[in-house]
């Protein structure tokens, strides 16, 4: 991982003298990350497409800016998403206001399944669709994105300290929709 | 039955359920169109959202790579700044002036940045003329206050003139650098007796022995001279003395202890009648000169 880190900031120290490529590499590195992001957090496949393309420009038009003393080009590219994410989700006027249902319009992953794994798939949206967003997002980042509290504190704002509490926290409330709803 | 510990115990269970739960979720993957179409697109949107040049060309000082050559190419900015505006504000600081020490400081820094023996001399012979300027100026103002730090000051230059003049070596050149020395000292020696003249009374005692350390210094660099005159069979030609000039024809005198009489109107015009009575220390052989040799020579 730190050598991957170090890639990625040389590729965003070329990227800002204007190497075309290596914008490229750090889209193709961290494309999938960052649209599993959006894909869990909003549950809509064409949602998160349009909000990733939009991170990479909004990237691409402050690569000059980035500074890796401050934070690795992960985390910097995380806390461009979650902006994109705040106003996109500002910009639709919704918070937490779509129901359950709308989680049946979530495409499914682009991969051969069976219908027990396509089942389990949809309880976990749901699951998380009833979460508060900031647990959601812990969730996600930590579990589906195998970032760090550390990690995850530059990209909320937080400490490690309150990400972990959070963590808990949200784990316990998943833990109970998953109870009441007969899933463990 | 402890309900703490079962409500404690059912947390942990939950909480370990619950990730399970969401390890066992399948991950997504970008779309296939994402993958391959995405990145032109993204170039796209931004040339067309960003203003031409923008991306590449955001402010320099955004770019960490050149924020540190520019943070010290400020600082250099900066102490350059200072650094003149320092040397300007001390440039006419008189002795009792906290900048005085800045002035010298800026003086020993040039002549140690000089790049030949011949140039720190000549500095040093600048600086000497420098020191009679602030005593003259003390003396017009009728302050006497760092007065003892003049003469110190004054003292060292002589001292290093003497240095310099010691380790010139032998030779044609050496030899014409002795007699621009001792014409200096020569004409260091009257500008110190003319303000001594007019200097208010605390002055006096410093400009007796700065007076008596001067015409000291003249002698033996006269004597060196004389010395060396012998053995070169004449020094020819010394290019412009700029604090000498109008005298560059004349012999350095050889008086002591203050019997050497201020120059008299055909020195100040560029030539003494020991010129014309004496042809030069080695018997025949002209004194250097600048201008005025060539002069001569037109004229004969």
């Amino acid at each position: 991982m730190e050598e991957t880190n170090t890639d990625l900031e040389g590729l965003a120290e070329r990227a800002a003298e204007g190497d075309q490529e290596a914008f490229r590499g750090i889209y193709e590195a961290l494309l999938d990350q960052v649209y599993k992001y959006f894909f869990w957090v909003l549950r809509s496949s064409e949602e998160a497409e349009d909000l990733t393309e939009e991170t990479f420009v909004k990237c691409f038009s402050a690569i000059c800016r980035y500074d890796r003393r401050k934070a690795s080009l992960r985390t910097w590219v995380f806390r461009i998403a979650r902006n994109v994410l705040v106003d996109h989700l500002r910009a639709r006027g919704r918070v937490r206001t779509e129901g359950l249902e709308s989680a049946a319009d979530v495409s499914a992953p682009s991969v051969e399944s069976s219908w027990e794994e396509e089942e389990r798939d949809r309880a976990v949206r749901m699951a998380l669709e009833e979460l508060p967003d900031i647990y959601r997002q812990v969730l996600v980042m930590k579990y589906f994105l195998d970032m760090d509290n550390r990690e995850v504190g530059e990209v909320l704002g937080k400490s490690p300290g309150a990400v972990n509490a959070l963590r808990i926290r949200a784990l316990r409330k998943l833990g109970g929709v998953l109870e009441r709803r007969g899933w463990i | 039955m402890d309900l703490r510990v079962f409500r404690r115990r059912k947390s942990d269970e939950i909480e370990r359920a619950a990730e399970r739960f969401l390890a066992a979720a399948r991950q997504p993957v970008a779309p296939e169109g994402l993958r391959q179409h995405g990145f032109s697109r993204v170039m796209e949107r931004a040339r067309a959202e960003i203003p031409q040049g923008k991306a590449w060309a955001l402010p320099v000082y955004a770019r960490p790579a050149l924020r540190a050559a520019l943070v010290a190419l400020f600082a250099l900015i900066f102490l350059s700044g200072s650094t003149a505006a320092l040397y300007a504000a001390s440039y006419r600081a008189l002795p009792d002036s906290s900048l005085y020490g800045v002035k010298i400081a800026f003086e020993r820094a040039r002549v140690a940045l000089s790049f030949s023996d011949s140039s720190r001399l000549e500095l040093e012979m600048e600086l000497g003329r420098r020191r009679l300027e602030e005593v003259r100026e003390m003396g017009r103002l009728g302050r006497a206050r760092g007065a003892e730090r003049w003469l110190k000051e004054y003292g060292r230059c002589l001292t290093h003139i003497e240095n310099r003049v010691a380790s010139l070596g032998e030779g044609e050149e050496a030899h014409r650098w002795r007699w621009r020395v001792a014409l200096h000292l020569e004409e260091q020696e009257n500008r110190l007796r003319e303000i001594l003249e007019e200097a208010p009374e605390g002055l006096v005692p410093w400009l007796e022995e700065a007076t008596r350390r001067c015409v000291v210094l003249r002698a033996g660099v006269r004597r060196e001279y004389e010395r060396s005159g012998h053995d070169e069979k004449g020094p020819g030609t010394v290019e412009g003395d700029s604090g000498t000039s109008g005298q560059t024809h004349r012999e350095p005198s050889s008086g002591e202890g203050g019997s050497t009489p201020p120059p008299s109107d055909d020195q100040k015009q560029g030539g003494t009648p020991r010129d014309k009575q004496n042809p030069g220390p080695s018997g025949g052989a002209p004194y250097p000169s600048g201008k005025g040799e060539g002069a001569r020579r037109q004229g004969s």
